[in-house]
């Protein structure tokens, strides 16, 4: 009692486990705030459009998108490249930080690994739609045919089924297994359809100490192996480009590139997320401004890996002296799509600096607002490489520009309405702050 | 009918202190319920080793899956796809990764519903009226009626002298 | 047993009553009904007619046969192999060296349902006619004829009914051209030309399509774009393929042009005096070089001055010219369209812009597409109806017409014999022979012409100058407009501007730049706007609504608009206005990018440096062991010197391989189908042209990535295509450096066929233009070249049932087939005798992105020039 744990302030106010638990179970079992009712119903309107644009899209086929011959990857594939890795982050603070026994995940895994469930369903979509006969989509997997074929393994496609498929998995296994012990929790004190829910959820957990050892070394086994995942999924679908000949694809730091992207996405979507919800569910004990001073902290660390690639990708280029790969960086920075580029330039490099001060860290509001920025910065980057680069390859004949179409915007605010509706249904319904993993913590920072 | 008896504890030293004393007298069939993983519980109650050598079984066994699916329906219908070697291993690389991850991944998870019995429909602890405390901010220990030196009265005392709370778990 | 008897015969005699909706026919009938009219009959008949449960005798299933026939456009015969399946014609190539496109795309119109109007009544509109004809003067149009026998019919309409009376309408006339030979020679004649003769050409404002032996001309003159070399000179007031091979170019409004050649005319010594200017020293370049077996290849628009000059000029030079008479009896003009809107009885059978037929006593259209008119009757398809032309050499040709006409049409020949209560002969046995040898019924008589001194005395006044001059010309595609309905046309790109489903007002940077409308232009080039300012044109007193487009090569002071937008009767080169309207206009054009930049996807040589050049061993990096080699490596060269641009080998490879439309809005998106896509380059040395398509590397980066295996290679080198595996991820094409796959967004193909609607195509009769050895690909899946693998295994099979290997250069593309000049060569890199061989060792012989080390099938030979030393050097002052 006499020395206080180093992170004792990650949990602020006057707490016992009793009221903490309450608290973190406020989401689930109290009624819901305005702002969740909000969020609710607007993403369930946009899912609503979502599932109109697929549907226009498998009637009148991919020519509803703004696709063309040069550009055959756009917005769907800007997206899906998007989402995965806005999905990182989850893993990474549930993964990562457990193997490298940082406190601060506690607060931040649950709700983050749920983050990466629905960011990985939206993305997975795009693949699974983005097929000119999305009705054969299951010949991409190894199933034994009439016709005697199987998938072609030497594509970075086939390698994406399965990374996905695999990152899908263990992201939602790993989501579930953390959430065993609250759904016992929240068995005993609910009552009626929630009571059902719950129970069969739960698995008949009970809190056997033996089951906790044998739980625990799981636990932490997940992790490890999520770790190599959560890295080789984004160097999986970078290497989707690496693998391509095309001007401004054909790089071998792609997979570093991606993966730092990656985090830089994740930890901004996480801030974006995290910093209303503190505030709506009055989480700030839990939810400190050191926690938040982390996030930007690793923010700023992918995000400046992400900037020193970009630099690093105009030196290659001039440097490789490939006319292709030159005139590529040129249409970049000077073609029509340069505004852009510079706009990608500007957020994830210029405005990334502010980051450094602690000033700007301490800012919510700024956080917030950079949070966001981040956000358009990492879309605009898969624009860059997916949509301008194919835009502008070796033979000028053809090049062509691109234009989405309100089906492909429809598409993409879609998946944000799915993405926000999915996680408004999972806060109501499972605790976005891990109660176990919370109270356990509450013991190490108050009982030493 | 009674079930067993449920104790509860306010610290998990004091639970970890009545375990050791309960085996020392003899008792077998208990269990202890807890908030949260307790350090020190696998000495008293025995540790499981058995997990990270299934892991790496399943690793091993996921290796060979990838390799196998990528070897065989490559040989099976052998085409010249852009003009690379048939058995090109360097890009058989990321499907075996991810093949060993996934197959680890579900067999663990698995594995540990199987070593831990779940899924379970029914537990006698639950039944006790403030089992809630033990996934809460307490430390229960749950003595079963069937272990042969179960005395109500003396292991009630026993468990009273531990420092625990002590409920009776009855058939409703 | 008995029972399965009875169900087929049941089936059967429900597909032949299907098939003959008009009662039972004999099997004589049958034949003389030809398989073809199937596609005239009702739809539920095409759906249930294509499978035979039991073979009707002598019809052979698989039965592929050629037949040669004469096809005129406007007028002019082109002799071409129709390739016959199942008596359905679905190919043509030229017999000759060279064909326009429009044969090959009139395949479409053949078929095209919207040709069936009304039921024809062909005795109502006879009597009608006979009975205008008793009443007054009755007009009747005719389009440009070359036929003899259509003459001998005229003379005995005429006689028979006198109030007959015959013009003939053409909006792109050769007038000009027989008066010019008027003025030189004293006789009207039509001059033949033989460029492959010529050491130094000097093209006046004339294009492939323009002139009716266009194509020829550069199957002529391609032969000697290779060392030793001829030297191409043009003076042009527009932007014509041909212009744009040419070594040296001057750009000259039509004025301008005119008084150059005056210019070259006193130079040579053909009128007295000395030229006026030296156009900054290419005239003394050009005089030397036309020394040593020049010739003048002049436009037919030309004025009858300007034409005498020429034919004065080439018999100076003693240059390959014959003359032969005029091939029409009567010059069309098109001043006939005048006479036809004043004509109060009117039959009008004549192509191009229609008259209008409101208010007259008597109206009558015969065209191949219904019209609105009082009467309008089909025309037959030259296949359906045939009758003997001259070709542009005035050489007579026979003809045959395949199938019976599908939509109740009638030739020409057979409208006046009806008229005449006629009937028209059958082939004659001199004909058939002709016909089944491939050779002309009669060859040109020459006619032996001076040329009559004192020109400079006889000769009108040349074009006057005016400060803007339109010429109006005839579009690549469209022609005068008579191929409007064809989308194979409509969508072909037109030369140098890519532009299609449109015509659009060319003119130079300069000229649009005074309009204070190139700036705009080019910034919504940038951004891949379609829209163009609308433009009033107005010329002759007459207006048009025309979208600008600024085309590089255009002189200041000089306009040109397609005849098919704007057709004034009283000629083609006027003296114009142009007002901006502020309005805007949709152009698509197929490549908006047409600066070279740094990527030598093009290489150019001079003739001496291609003397020079080494062969260049290709550089191939790869650590893995090569597949094993199949019986032959296919491969394919395109020799970039022979290539005009023409777009005859896209239409081709269009034709054979159901390759769909697919409208103005997609191409607008950049979705064009085409295999092949001619990429056009402005560069210093001239423009230039490239055909790319799928180019079968060895290493293909589109199979590698494919994760379905929809695409892989064959052992003799072909990237294959597996329509039925494809899910569509389109990764195959992202991946290709060439961009040569083409990815069908829709239902394109069924969206051709059913003209719109995907639903009604299995109905269309446009079903039967599908070559049936050719998958006919669906939405979702990605195509490309195949390098005709049918045609690869067709050959493959004919040379196993005679029980040998392959010959050399047996198989040929479709591609091929048709170039003009022979820029595409297909072979076997196994052969030794294939000509390839030679072609790949040659010093200009290059990889397309050799860089990306695919190890392409597909070769390229680098494009020649052959600049005079005297004019480059002044020009690398300047």
């Amino acid at each position: 009692m006499a020395e206080r744990h180093p992170d004792h302030d990650l949990i602020q106010g006057e707490w016992t486990e009793k009221t903490l638990v309450e608290k973190l179970l406020e989401p689930v079992e109290k009624p819901p705030p305005r702002p969740w009712k909000v969020v609710l119903a607007v993403g369930f309107a946009l899912t609503l459009a979502w599932l109109y644009a697929i549907f226009v899209t498998f009637v009148k086929g991919l020519g509803a998108w703004g696709i063309n011959q040069p550009v055959l990857w756009g917005f769907d594939i800007v997206h899906f490249v998007w989402w995965i890795g806005i999905g990182h982050a989850g893993t990474l603070i549930s993964a990562i930080l457990v193997l490298m026994r940082q406190n601060w995940r506690d607060s931040l895994n649950r709700v983050t690994e749920a983050m990466t469930l629905f960011a990985v369903l939206a993305a997975a979509t795009y693949p699974l739609i983005h097929m000119g006969r999305p009705q054969h989509f299951y010949w991409v997997m190894p199933y034994p045919t009439h016709m005697a074929l199987w998938p072609q393994y030497k594509s970075p496609l086939s390698w994406d089924v399965l990374a996905i498929m695999t990152y899908l998995t263990i992201s939602t296994l790993f989501l579930y297994l953390g959430l065993i012990p609250d759904l016992a929790l929240l068995r005993e004190r609910s009552t009626g359809w929630r009571r059902k829910l719950y129970g069969w959820l739960s698995l008949g957990w009970t809190g056997n100490a033996v089951h906790w050892q044998r739980y625990r070394a799981v636990y932490v086994l997940l992790a490890g192996l999520a770790t190599p995942v959560v890295i080789s999924v984004h160097s999986v679908v970078s290497m989707d480009f690496a693998y391509g000949l095309v001007p401004g694809w054909h790089l071998t730091v792609f997979p570093p590139f991606f993966a730092a992207g990656a985090i830089y996405s994740g930890f901004a979507m996480a801030l974006t997320l995290i910093i209303p919800l503190r505030r709506w569910y009055r989480l700030e004990g839990v939810i400190t401004e050191r926690h938040l001073d982390w996030m930007a902290k690793v923010t700023l660390a992918s995000g400046l890996g992400v900037a020193y690639i970009y630099l690093l990708e105009i030196f290659i280029a001039w440097y490789a002296g490939e006319p292709a790969e030159w005139a590529q960086q040129l249409w970049r920075m000077t073609g029509p799509y340069a505004p852009y580029y510079w706009a990608m330039m500007l957020i994830n490099v210029v405005l990334l600096q502010t980051l450094w001060f602690p000033r700007f860290r301490k800012n919510l509001a700024w956080l917030f607002v950079f949070s966001l920025l981040a956000n358009v910065g990492m879309w605009l980057e898969r624009f860059v490489i997916v949509v301008i680069s194919l835009s502008h390859d070796f033979l000028p004949g053809n090049f062509h520009l691109y234009h989405p179409t309100w089906v492909d915007w429809t598409l993409f605010l879609g998946t944000i309405g799915f993405f926000l509706f999915g996680l408004a249904v999972f806060i109501r319904l499972f605790p976005p702050i891990a109660v176990a993993e919370m109270v356990h913590l509450f013991h190490k920072l108050r009982r030493h | 009918m009674l079930y067993g008896l449920m104790a509860y504890f306010d610290a998990p030293e004091k639970l970890l202190r009545a375990l050791k004393v309960l085996r020392e007298r003899g008792y077998r069939r208990l269990e202890a319920l807890t908030p949260n993983p307790v350090e020190g519980v696998e000495e008293v109650l025995g540790g499981d080793g058995r997990i990270p050598w299934v892991a790496f079984g399943l690793g091993v066994l996921g290796v060979g899956l990838g390799l196998f699916l990528q070897v065989y329906t490559t040989l099976d219908y052998p085409h010249n796809a852009g003009g690379k070697p048939l058995l090109g291993w360097p890009a058989f690389i990321p499907v075996t990764f991810e093949l060993t991850i996934l197959t680890i991944t579900v067999g663990i998870f698995l594995f540990l519903l199987y070593i831990n019995g779940l899924p379970l429909a029914a537990h006698p602890a639950v039944k006790a009226k403030e089992y809630v405390r033990v996934l809460l901010d307490e430390y229960g220990v749950f003595v079963y009626a069937t272990d042969p030196r179960f005395d109500l009265e003396g292991t009630k005392a026993l468990l009273r002298e531990l420092g625990a709370e002590v409920e009776e778990v009855r058939r409703d | 047993m008995e029972t399965r008897r009875g169900f087929e015969d049941a089936l059967e005699k429900e597909l032949f009553r299907e098939e003959f909706p008009f009662g039972p026919v004999s099997r004589r009938g049958f034949l003389a009904l030809g398989l073809l009219s199937l596609a005239a009959c009702t739809p539920v008949v095409r759906r249930k007619g294509v499978p035979y449960v039991r073979q009707p005798e002598w019809v052979v299933e698989g039965g592929r046969a050629e037949f040669v026939t004469a096809i005129p456009h406007a007028g002019f015969a082109e002799a071409v192999r129709v390739k016959v399946y199942q008596e359905r014609p679905l190919f043509l190539a030229p017999l000759g060296e060279a064909m326009s496109p429009y044969p090959l795309a009139g395949l479409y119109s053949f078929y095209d349902p919207a040709r069936k109007g009304k039921a024809p009544d062909w005795e109502g509109f006879y009597a009608a006619w006979r009975k205008a004809l008793g009443e007054g003067e009755t007009l009747l149009v005719l389009p440009r004829t070359t036929s003899p026998r259509l003459e001998a019919l005229l003379q005995r309409a005429q006689a028979r009914y006198p109030n007959l009376r015959v013009a003939r309408f053409e909006a792109w006339s050769l007038e000009n051209v027989y008066r010019g030979a008027e003025l030189a020679f004293g006789q009207r004649a039509w001059p033949v030309y033989a460029p492959e003769k010529a050491e130094t050409v000097l093209l006046l404002d004339v294009d492939l399509h323009e002139h009716p032996a266009g194509y020829a001309w550069w199957a002529a003159l391609s032969g000697r774009r290779l060392p030793p070399m001829n030297r191409i000179y043009a003076v042009e007031s527009g932007a014509g393929l041909l212009g744009a091979m040419a070594d040296h170019r001057l750009a000259l409004k039509p004025s301008a042009l005119e008084a150059f050649l005056l210019d070259l005319a006193k130079a040579l010594g053909v009128l007295p005096g000395s030229p006026a200017s030296d156009h900054g020293g290419f005239l003394p370049a050009l005089v030397e070089d036309l020394g040593r077996g020049g010739l003048l290849l002049p436009g037919v628009h030309l004025t009858p001055a300007a034409q005498a000059l020429a034919m004065a000029v080439n018999a100076r030079l003693g240059a390959p010219v014959a003359y032969v008479p005029p091939p029409e009896a009567e010059p069309a003009t098109p001043r006939a369209f005048l006479e036809a809107e004043e004509a109060s009885r009117l039959v009008w059978a004549a192509e191009g812009p229609l008259p209008s037929l409101q208010g007259k006593a008597f109206a009558a259209a015969l065209s191949l597409y219904p019209k609105e008119a009082p009467y309008s009757l089909p025309l037959a398809h030259p296949l359906e109806a045939a009758s003997p032309a001259r070709d542009a050499w005035g050489r007579l040709w026979p003809a045959q017409a395949l199938v019976q006409p599908l939509y109740g049409g009638k030739g020409l020949e057979e409208v006046l014999a009806g008229l005449l209560g006629e009937e028209l002969p059958a082939l004659s046995p001199e004909e058939k022979r002709a016909l089944a040898e491939g050779r002309p019924l009669e060859e040109a008589r020459p006619l032996a012409l001076e040329p009559l001194p004192g020109l400079e005395g006889r000769l009108p006044p040349l074009r006057r100058e005016a400060p803007l001059e339109l010429t109006l010309r005839p579009d690549a595609s469209l022609f005068d407009g008579r191929h409007r309905q064809n989308p194979y046309l409509q969508e072909l790109p037109r030369p140098l501007s890519r532009l299609v489903w449109d015509g659009a007002l060319l003119a130079g940077e300069e000229e649009a730049e005074k309009l204070g409308l190139l700036q705009e232009v080019r910034a919504r080039e940038r951004r891949a706007d379609p829209r163009r300012p609308l433009l009033r044109v107005r010329a002759g007193g007459r207006e048009a609504l025309l979208p600008l487009w600024p085309l590089p090569l255009l002189p200041e002071g000089s306009l040109v608009a397609p005849l098919a937008h704007f057709f004034h009767p009283e000629g083609t080169v006027f003296a114009a206005e142009v007002l901006p309207t502020g309005r805007d206009y949709p152009l698509i054009s197929t490549q908006y990018h047409g600066e070279l930049g740094e990527v030598e996807a093009v290489k150019v040589l001079t003739e001496e440096e291609a003397r020079k050049a080494e062969p260049k061993e290709e550089k191939r990096v790869s650590f893995y062991p090569p597949w094993p080699q199949g019986e032959h490596a296919w491969a394919m060269t395109v020799d970039l010197s022979r290539c005009v641009g023409c777009g005859l080998c896209v239409l081709a490879c269009q034709v054979e391989n159901n390759i769909p439309v697919v409208g103005k809005e997609e191409v607008g998106k950049g979705r064009e189908m085409h295999w092949i896509r001619l990429d056009r380059y402005f560069a210093e040395e001239g423009v230039f042209h490239q055909p790319v398509m799928c180019q079968h590397c060895e290493k293909a980066p589109c199979e590698a990535v494919c994760p379905v295996a929809a695409t892989e290679h064959s052992s003799e080198g072909l990237n294959l295509m597996v329509y039925n595996r494809c899910v569509g991820t389109k990764y195959c094409s992202a991946n290709c450096p060439y961009k040569a796959r083409r990815f069908n967004f829709f239902p394109y193909t069924e969206a051709f066929l059913g003209q719109g609607d995907p639903r009604r195509a299995k109905e269309s009769p446009l079903a039967l233009l599908m070559n049936p050895e050719v998958t006919v690909r669906s939405r979702g899946v990605m195509e490309k070249c195949t390098y005709c693998v049918q045609r690869i295994e067709l050959t493959r099979a004919e040379a196993a049932k005679e029980g040998r290997g392959i010959r050399t250069g047996e198989v040929v593309t479709a591609c091929q087939e048709v170039c003009p000049g022979k820029a595409i060569h297909f072979g076997d890199l196994l052969d030794p005798e294939d000509p390839i061989q030679a072609y790949r060792k040659e010093g200009r012989h290059y990889v397309l992105l050799e860089e990306a080390n695919t190890w392409p099938r597909t070769t390229y030979l680098a494009h020649l020039k052959n600049p005079n030393p005297r004019l480059r050097k002044e020009e690398a002052h300047g």
